[in-house]
């Protein structure tokens, strides 16, 4: 599966492959090969490959479920300002976050560059 | 072949929960001691290490009944825990006034209490579930604490502690989250084992009489 990002560029010129999300026009895709229930609110995410499993709470859950391979992430920020109401660099640094620890924890999509 | 007594009770029980899940598999079997309390079962959860064992020991001196020690067979339907009440095995010993019975059987690895020697009689029928423990280590002489999960937290350790998981639907999480949600669910951080015991008593006595019993409502997200 493609991961729909643009090419990213090191602050050094070169080419990142250590952060795939750098920049916030990044645009994060969940993997499709897990298992999610909702719960009270809360995600839970089995990674059958690793065998772990993992809780979500609202906000990783909200960024979770936008990650859909279009929303670049500024505009997952700007959903979750509008509707939890918070200051918007609050809520960029948030998703920002939230997706560096999806991707830490194997729950998206490998990017495939250039695409 | 086993190198003495201890191994080979460790791994003939090792054997027995696999053989178990073999014949049970309709039944959810988690890595929980489980007792019964005013009619009640309830499970206690942790981490190897932890005290489950010195934890369930202390409780036998207080009301509770003995169901199991390291394995608890969940019925998801009926929401009940069978009975499987093998010794009870301990890596520490217990300190006072909970002393073990001078029949203990020591391994080179470690401490078996058989269930007649128990400080109140093993129950041999299963239990309807109500609450879910999971234990968390602190001091030991400090005071115990507890705390509400959510439902989500709680279905997460359960599942990690789940031993037959692959056996049933949705890899076994539909499961934790049922016996999550149709029950009472706290992290219990065990301290002295007298007042850890006492807090564990008082919380199921405050507990509302009608038990938690809404449906699922999942919803599939991906």
């Amino acid at each position: 599966m493609k991961y729909h990002s643009r090419e990213k560029v090191s602050p050094e010129g070169g080419f990142s492959e250590s952060n795939p999300d750098s920049t916030t026009d990044t645009r994060p895709l969940r993997r499709s090969d897990v298992t999610v229930r909702i719960i009270d609110g809360d995600a839970l995410v089995l990674n059958q490959k690793s065998g772990l499993i993992h809780q979500l709470n609202q906000t990783a859950n909200f960024v979770w479920e936008h990650c859909d391979g279009q929303s670049p992430i500024h505009e997952i920020a700007n959903q979750l300002t509008e509707i939890y109401d918070v200051d918007p660099k609050i809520a960029l640094n948030d998703v920002t976050e939230a997706v560096r620890r999806l991707r830490e924890l194997e729950l998206l999509e490998t990017p495939v560059n250039g695409n | 072949v086993s190198r003495d007594h201890g191994e080979f009770l460790f791994q003939f029980e090792k054997d027995m929960t696999i053989e178990l899940q073999k014949i049970r598999r309709d039944l959810y079997f988690l890595h929980a001691a489980a007792l019964e309390f005013a009619g009640r079962a309830v499970l206690l959860i942790a981490p190897s290490g932890v005290g489950k064992s010195t934890t369930t020991w202390g409780l036998l001196h207080h009301g509770f009944r003995y169901l199991s020690d390291e394995l608890a067979p969940v019925s998801l339907e009926g929401m009940e825990v069978y009975p499987y009440p093998q010794a009870i095995c301990f890596k520490k010993g217990p300190s006072k006034p909970y002393m073990l019975p001078h029949r203990t059987i020591y391994t080179s690895r470690t401490k078996h209490v058989p269930t007649e020697l128990l400080p109140s009689e093993a129950a041999i029928e299963p239990g309807a579930l109500i609450a879910i423990f999971l234990l968390r280590q602190s001091s030991l002489s400090s005071a115990p604490k507890i705390r509400p999960i959510t439902k989500g937290e709680a279905a997460a350790r359960l599942y990690a502690n789940a031993l037959n998981a692959l056996a049933h639907y949705g890899h076994g999480l539909d499961g934790a989250i049922e016996i999550a949600k149709r029950n009472f669910c706290f992290e219990l951080t065990i301290g002295d084992l007298h007042a850890t015991c006492a807090l564990v008593k008082n919380t199921l006595q405050d507990l509302p009489d009608n038990r938690i019993t809404s449906p699922l409502g999942l919803v599939e997200v991906a």
